[in-house]
Parts: structure tokens; sequence; C-alpha cells
């Protein structure tokens, strides 16, 4: 129970920054799917505001090209670097956290082409 | 720390550069105009569910979030025009700055800037001044925070702010640079008031930072 406690803690950003990355994460290999991976999440934690109807409707990030508009990616990147997004209730898995990085820090690599054609998607 | 602030001020100390090496010198900020052509935009209210303890005395009108959806809940922002992607130097949030004063993308703030010694892998602390254009009293309650980039690559940010007193002036930081550049690092304030209205008190300003 502490232990599950303590992941809650660590995975939302609730002031505490001693639960945020201390370091910029490397790009894997291979490279987090967009498609399968980051837009689920980043539809999940983020459009809520960054969306329609949302508080921060005026900067969305409903699509990748909206993300690429008015993040910018680098602004994102920070921000979720930083736990300073999202903000609660939303919140994010430390693993989520991680694969945002990850993807952030390949260069924010667009499969959506790829799936379409039968490549990473389900 | 005192003493570490104070140098950040004094030019160079113990051969680490600051300020004066650390800003990038250029052409002084004239987006909001000059003189007496300065574009002075007025700090409306900070929708926002995280009010500061200490509202009352901030010079600022707080309200929660569910009155700006509101239909009178006030002008939206045009944050959300034309932006490019350059590493986060302007798009939604302006363009970054040269040199160590200059103006909020919306003309709300003046903001100037110190810092201790710059250098890669060393904790640098910015002493950063922030200015209400519209009356000139200073941005009280502003949190401020700091995020900073180097071509596509953030510096891991930092939310830690104090503010000396009441005087619009605030310690931010540490931030950390991992390596060499012309860095940008952006300033918010008020970043938990909402940015989709006009007025809304949130600001940021960007300046490039020279780090050896």
């Amino acid at each position: 129970m502490v232990a599950v406690l303590f992941s809650l803690a660590a995975s939302g950003c609730g002031g505490s920054s001693s639960s945020c990355p201390t370091e910029v994460p490397p790009c894997p290999t291979p490279a987090p799917s967009f498609v399968a991976e980051v837009n689920p999440i980043i539809q999940t934690t983020c459009v809520p505001c960054h969306g329609p109807g949302g508080v921060e409707a005026n900067r969305p990030y409903v699509t990748y090209e909206d993300m690429k508009v008015h993040g910018p990616f680098v602004t994102m990147y920070s921000q979720v670097l930083g736990c300073r997004m999202p903000e609660p209730p939303q919140q994010l898995t430390s693993s989520q956290r991680q694969r945002l990085l990850e993807w952030f820090a390949c260069g924010e690599p667009d499969d959506r082409l790829a799936s379409v054609d039968g490549g990473t998607d389900h | 720390m005192l003493e570490c602030l104070a140098a950040a001020s004094c030019g160079s100390s113990g051969g680490q550069p600051s300020t004066a090496d650390a800003a990038v010198m250029g052409a002084e900020d004239t987006h909001c105009g000059s003189g007496a052509s300065l574009m002075k935009q007025p700090v409306g209210i900070c929708y926002t569910d995280e009010a500061p303890a200490n509202a009352a005395s901030c010079e600022v009108e707080f309200q929660p979030n569910a009155a700006a959806a509101a239909p009178d809940g006030g002008a939206t922002s045009d944050d959300a025009g034309a932006a490019s992607d350059d590493g986060g130097g302007s798009s939604d949030y302006g363009d970054t700055l040269s040199n160590a004063t200059g103006y909020d993308d919306d003309c709300k703030y003046q903001l100037s800037w110190t810092a201790t010694p710059v250098a890669v892998g060393k904790d640098v602390t910015f002493t950063v001044t922030a200015t209400r254009l519209s009356d000139g009293k200073p941005a009280h309650c502003a949190g401020v925070s700091a995020e900073a980039f180097l071509d596509n690559t953030p510096a891991v940010p930092t939310r830690a702010s104090s503010e000396m007193g009441s005087s619009g002036k605030y310690a931010v930081g540490p931030l950390r640079f991992p390596q060499s550049g012309q860095w940008t690092v952006r300033f918010h304030l008020y970043e938990e008031c909402s940015d989709s209205m006009e007025d809304s008190p949130h600001g940021h300003v960007a300046f490039f930072v020279n780090v050896p």
C-alpha cells in the first residue's frame, strides 16, 4: 500500500520537484510511436485543457500540427520535463512522462503515415 | 546566498562570466514601442484554481477558472497566432530578446535580469525584476519561473522562486545548463493564471543567454 501511494505521488507533479526527472533522457531505439503511445497520452492528459472548451483552448494540442505550431514542441518538452505540465487534476504516470520525454528527445517522430500503411499501429 | 546574488550584478567574479558576459548584446527591445509611444497593456483578472494564500495583498484580482467561462469572461487572447518552430525562441510566446531588459510579448511588464556566474554544469540563479507597465508598480506575487532551451533541447526548468518582500524582485533558480551555447531563457509570470484571456496577468519574456 505504501509503495502504491509512493508510486502515485511520484507520478504527479503536485509541487514536489523531487519526483521529476533531473536530466534529459536520451532517445531510445526504437523511438516511441506517436500513434500508439504518445498521442493517446496527449489526448487524455493535455487536450482537456489544450482543446475545445479548455482553459488553454487558445493553445490547442489536438493534432500533431497543433502541437508543432502552438506548443511549440520544445516548450512542451520543457514543461513535461519540469513536471509543470500537466496541471492537476490531470496527471502523468512516471512511465508516461518518460515515454513523452523520450519522444521529444527523438525529435518528435511522426509515424502516422507508417501506421496507415500498416506499420506500427494495431 | 546574498553575496552570491550580489555578485551577479558586479561583473566577473572569480574568473566566471556573469551578467555582463551572459547577456547577448543587441538592439534594444522596441516591440512595445518606446518613449512616449510605449504600449502599456493593463493587467486584468487572473483566472486560476490555485490563487496564492496572500492573494489579497497581490494587487491582482483572482477568480476561479469557472468564472472565465461566463459569457462576459473577457476577451480571448490572440496569443494563438501564427508561430514558427524555431526551438522555442518565438511562436506564441513572443520573440527572444537580446540584452538584460525587455518587455513581455503582450506589453504588460518590463523585466530585467541579472545572474550569478554562468557556466556549464553550474547552478545559476537569476534575479529578475518585474514591473507592470500600466501603473509602474512591482509585479507582486508573480511567482516567476524559468525554462531554458538550446536549439530543440531544454535544460531541466525550475519553478523555484522567491520574491524579495513585495518588490517585484525575484530570485529564480537554480537552472543548470548542460552545454555551452546561446541559450534561450524564458521567464514566466503568474503562470497559474489561464493565458486564454488577452489581459491575463500570465506573461512571459525570453532572453538569449550566453553559456561559455
